[in-house]
């Protein structure tokens, strides 16, 4: 009986350690090293090393499947319905756009997509030239009454989103004034229009399919078709023979697998089901271990910033919200949590884009406590006491609370409100005094500014001007593109940096991990990405 | 046995309104504003937010709302996705099966591992087998479903490759790669349930082999098995499909964080995304689902009785 049960001691360790020795062993800073000894890790030491540069250069192959995991929840494939402009990912295989910007350059410079040269006739006529011998999937002709239907669909939608309301509320009138040539007749000036066609409302969906269910069919004039979309899983595309630009179109399909999970869209590139996806910045390490290409970016998609209701108490304070700025050490926020991917900042956009000023560096409000402190008192208020709001994602509470130590430092008493992301709207009927927020780049950098939680147009939940709304008028009077307009754009972050109307922190961009067959591959630094010019070479066979 | 149906069905309708009513008043009264992400999220102009409240209707009494839904509830229509105009029932129609075939599939493992080791562990009483499978068994309770779900991803789907770590194959498409997708899943939901499942065999058997009836049977010279398959394991069976029938419940839970894990296209996935958007419809389609579900899941477990007890069916 006891040398039986010395068997099984025995039995046991030796099935520990061997189970042991094939998995993967954490590191102390949260990475992770292979282990030795299976055919998996053989095959990761075989693979191409990874880089981290963007995929080099070559000749495109054709053929293949790329899988690609989006974080985003796809609900519905109507360009007019959706929810969201960062739904856009699903919808820009289908839909080409009439203007087009490369979404990886943060320079936003516009390209001709489905027209090809667009100009202001005079301050309320916006013409467009179309591109000849085009077809939409159905293998419709896309024409000038195409395009006069679509833009009257979005203009007329009852349940439109905001973003196409925005767009579409200057249309009086669309004309076809022949079959290439489209005119819209606008209520007033506004010159950003050919932003607004490089995105939602430029979405051109074939008018044959508008009497069906747009939420759930897609007839565009894209690189690629529908084939399937089964919401909450994946949508699957094919290539679209007829593309007009046949040169960017290298791959057969196209499958975006729905995987709001990071975690789980890790495993899944490290398994090989996914070719491309976007990682957490703290899982980069990670991702390289198991064999995968990481990119990192120069440019940045996006800013987190604290959001400020100035309405409200002690935000009235211009000492007071500068005081909030010198408060934060941002180099120090941005070594902890960056993991590399982010720059400190005191403006609203990112180094790159056309509205950053350089006059206003990073360390244009230093970190300095004692600064803050002076400042808290020169402004009267005793007891400066606020609440932020705060996401529950595990990044947005580690911000949260080391900002929460900052300002307690300097004497502000400041109290965490943490809520999952739906419950914004408490910020905006101005129930908070601040939100912990990221303010993606839009394609129009005005856009950005025109963004609610900003509140530099009109006040929290409320009407009337805001601080910046005739300032914001001038720039949107201006051409866009132009030095002009960049000048303009320059001078509203200058004015928001000066007077601490919102209190940035850091600029970051969310790496992308590949596959080491995906080629081409430039991740985009805002908007969706758009999956163009991207080729697989080699073995790229998915597991599973 | 149809006085049996008549009185099941009698509680069923109060049931249902009990519950609608909780759910409703839950998701309407928890803070959070579905009429903002319908408008277009942390983008939306406020007045567009005012006009979507008006269009979805959120912005009437919540008995109106309440008396609305429930009047598409008695025609079986469970209204739309407040977002997607998406049909609730289609929602649910397209990740039942995912979530169905997720929590049958751990029922069968659980089964596949509990009922040898209950039974190896009754008839082996105080020995190294019985010590050990406890052990086993206790692990199974305390450890996660999740937690173990991650460990088998990383063993068997990164280390090994031998499963895949995360999507689902419908059944149709391929019933290899549907068990394939679905092996470490039903296998990081069942063991809990087979862990409970074994310890409570064990406890029945090991009360029943004490019995007169099966120490008659062996001294009439009844093989082992035939005492224990037949007459012991019957006789067990009522406190183990108890056990089972409350797993069940369990599991439809358990179906939600591992949908996660493993990327399942789910109604768990589904339900979590609902709550977090405040998709109302979408959720309260999905409570009523599962109290059907769960009902359906008793009246088996009471039929059960009948089929293992000759006596509850006298009765």
């Amino acid at each position: 009986m006891r040398q039986l049960r010395q068997f099984w001691v025995v039995a046991l360790a030796v099935l520990l350690v061997s189970c042991s020795s094939g998995a993967s062993q954490q590191t102390s800073d949260g990475s992770e090293e292979a282990g030795e000894g299976t055919a998996a890790d053989q095959a990761r030491e075989d693979a191409v090393p990874p880089s981290t540069d963007a995929a080099p250069d070559g000749t495109p192959q054709q053929g293949g499947t790329l899988i690609a995991a989006s974080a985003m929840g796809f609900e519905s494939l109507d360009p007019g319905r959706n929810v969201s402009g960062v739904q856009l990912e699903a919808l820009s295989p289908i839909y080409d756009s009439l203007i087009h910007i490369d979404r990886s350059n943060p320079a936003v410079e516009l390209e001709p997509g489905l027209a090809t040269e667009w100009q202001y006739l005079n301050d309320t006529t916006f013409q467009l030239t179309l591109r000849d011998n085009v077809t939409f999937h159905d293998g419709v002709e896309m024409d000038a009454s195409a395009v006069v239907a679509n833009l009257e669909r979005y203009r007329d939608m009852e349940d439109s989103s905001s973003l196409v309301q925005e767009a579409t509320g200057n249309f009086e009138s669309i004309e076809a004034m022949d079959d290439l040539t489209v005119q819209i007749s606008l209520t007033q000036p506004v010159t950003d229009l050919p932003y607004q066609l490089a995105d939602v409302i430029g979405m051109m969906v074939s008018p044959e399919a508008f009497g069906g269910d747009l939420d759930r069919t897609a007839v565009g004039a894209g690189m690629f078709r529908l084939v399937e979309f089964r919401p909450g899983d994946r949508l699957e595309y094919e290539a679209f023979d007829d593309y007009w630009n046949p040169e960017i179109l290298h791959l057969d399909k196209l499958i975006l697998r729905e995987i709001p999970d990071a975690a789980t869209t890790l495993r899944a590139l490290e398994s090989g089901q996914v070719h491309i996806g976007r990682v957490e910045p703290r899982s980069t390490e990670a991702a390289e271990s198991a064999g995968l290409r990481v990119l990192h970016q120069d440019a940045h998609g996006s800013v987190m910033k604290i959001a400020l209701n100035r309405d409200r108490g002690a935000l009235d304070s211009l000492e007071v919200r500068q005081a909030i700025m010198h408060a934060i050490d941002r180099q120090a926020l941005s070594d902890s949590l960056g993991f590399g991917t982010t720059a400190p900042t005191v403006q609203v956009f990112p180094k790159g884009n056309p509205a950053y000023n350089d006059e206003y560096p990073a360390d244009y409000y230093e970190f300095d406590p004692d600064r803050a402190r002076e400042l808290i008192e020169q402004s009267g208020i005793e007891d400066v006491s606020l609440t932020m709001m705060v996401y529950t994602r595990p990044f947005d509470q580690q911000l949260g609370t080391a900002i929460q130590q900052m300002l307690t430092d300097v004497g502000i008493d400041l109290s965490l409100y943490v809520v999952n992301t739906a419950r914004f709207i408490e910020f905006i009927e101005g129930e908070v005094d601040m939100m912990q927020m990221r303010l993606s780049l839009r394609t129009d950098p005005l856009a950005g500014f025109r963004h609610p939680s900003l509140s530099l147009i009109t006040p929290l939940g409320e009407e009337g001007d805001g601080p910046l709304s005739a300032e914001i008028d001038q720039v949107a009077k201006a051409e866009p593109g132009s030095p002009e307009r960049s000048e303009l754009l320059q001078e509203v972050s200058a004015t928001i940096v000066e007077k601490a109307l919102t209190i940035p922190l850091f600029s970051r961009y969310e790496p992308s991990a590949t596959a080491p067959c995906v080629r081409g591959y430039e991740p985009a630094v805002y908007g969706a990405e758009m999956y163009r010019g991207i080729w697989l070479e080699g073995d790229c066979e998915v597991a599973g | 046995m149809w006085q049996f149906a008549r009185r099941r069905l009698l509680t069923v309708v109060p049931l249902f309104l009990i519950v609608s009513l909780i759910v409703f008043l839950l998701m309407h009264l928890s803070p959070g504003d579905p009429a903002a992400r319908a408008a277009g999220g942390p983008d939306a102009q406020y007045a567009d937010i005012l006009a979507a409240r008006e269009r979805l209707g959120l912005n009437q009494s919540l008995v109106t709302q309440y008396l609305e839904w429930m009047r598409g509830l008695v025609v079986l229509d469970l209204g739309t996705s407040l977002f997607s105009s998406r049909p609730v029932t289609d929602a649910i129609a397209s990740t039942l099966p995912v979530t169905l075939s997720l929590a049958a599939g751990a029922i069968v493992v659980a089964l596949l591992i509990a009922l040898p080791a209950g039974i190896l562990a009754a008839t082996r009483q105080g020995g190294a087998v019985d010590r050990m499978i406890m052990v086993g068994a206790s692990t199974g309770i305390a450890l996660p479903n999740f937690f173990i779900g991650l460990l088998l991803v990383m063993a068997f789907a990164l280390t090994y490759r031998w499963f895949p770590a995360t999507g689902y194959v419908e059944l149709g498409e391929s019933p290899y790669e549907w068990i394939r997708h679905l092996v470490l899943p039903w296998v990081a939901l069942g063991v809990a349930v087979a862990a409970e499942l074994a310890r409570h065999l064990r406890a029945a058997l090991r009360d029943i082999l004490t019995q007169d009836y099966i120490r008659t049977a062996y001294a009439k010279g009844l093989p082992g098995r035939l005492s224990l398959g037949k007459h012991a394991l019957k006789n067990a069976a009522i406190p183990v499909v108890t056990v089972l029938g409350l797993q069940v419940r369990t599991l439809l839970g358990g179906t939600v964080v591992i949908e996660q894990v493993f990327n399942l296209p789910g109604l768990g996935s589904l339900v979590v995304h609902a709550v977090f958007n405040n998709d109302y419809p979408i959720v309260q389609g999905v409570a009523m689902v599962s109290v059907l579900i769960v009902l359906a899941v008793n009246w088996m477990v009471d039929l059960s009785y009948g089929y293992f007890n000759p006596r509850v069916r006298a009765q």
